[in-house]
């Protein structure tokens, strides 16, 4: 096995290791959280990532932001994350998707994926999101952050999901505090 | 970063079919005071 791999062992398992080399993941978001959440899958030797997000690095993502870099800036989210995976693990496959994930294109993103990650930054996504995800029966670990505070759950695609959380989505705000406190804008 | 690596530690154990400590349950990390905490759902 790939010496790169040597410190994973004693966690995984060469089985775990191997079975990781099989999945493909989907992590919908390349932003604060979605960004390092990829980094560490691309480094722990998941076999096939697609990641979506349609957005491009801005300064403000500096502070935070580990796949915005000055070399970054403007460049699109998914696509500095694909270049990001060339240079750390070229052995993970990576698909970049420049896309915003709706109602319409969700099932496409997403499908073929053995898990959903969801590290999106507002409410009314996050449930798009979770919906596709119980049409495909794949499971999903949402995740959110709000400055010092966070919180993860994870989603089977039979299982309360995040009503359990934000009540029902008629209800819930389009942006949740992780928009508002967790990156907040200058006073 | 925290929460990052807690979602990304989560995924690998559901992959790599070690189980998923969260199952039915929300985790809530609080650094403000170190803490964290869960709730059944």
């Amino acid at each position: 096995m790939d010496l790169r791999y040597a410190r994973n062992l004693g966690t995984l398992g060469k089985e775990g290791q191997k079975k990781l080399a099989c999945t493909h993941v989907a992590i919908a978001g390349a932003g604060g959280l979605g960004g390092t959440v990829f980094e560490i899958m691309v480094r722990a030797g998941v076999g096939k990532i697609t990641i979506i997000d349609f957005d491009v690095f801005e300064p403000t993502n500096l502070n935070r932001q580990l796949l915005a870099t000055e070399k970054t800036l403007g460049q699109n989210k998914a696509v500095a994350a694909a270049e990001r995976a060339s240079e750390v693990n070229s052995e993970v496959e990576v698909v970049a998707r420049q896309d915003r994930l709706t109602d319409a294109n969700a099932e496409k993103l997403l499908a073929g994926a053995d898990l959903i990650l969801d590290c999106l930054g507002n409410i009314r996504d996050r449930f798009a999101l979770e919906r596709a995800a119980r049409k495909l029966e794949i499971p999903m670990v949402h995740a959110a952050v709000a400055g010092y505070r966070g919180q993860i759950m994870v989603v089977r695609p039979d299982g309360p999901g995040l009503k359990a959380i934000y009540g029902s989505e008629s209800h819930a705000p389009a942006s949740g505090e992780e928009t508002t406190f967790g990156t907040p804008p200058a006073p | 970063m925290a929460i990052a690596a807690m979602q990304a530690t989560e995924a690998i154990k559901l992959l790599t079919d070690r189980g998923d400590l969260m199952k039915d349950n929300i985790s809530r990390i609080d650094l403000n005071e170190v803490s964290i905490s869960r709730f059944t759902i």
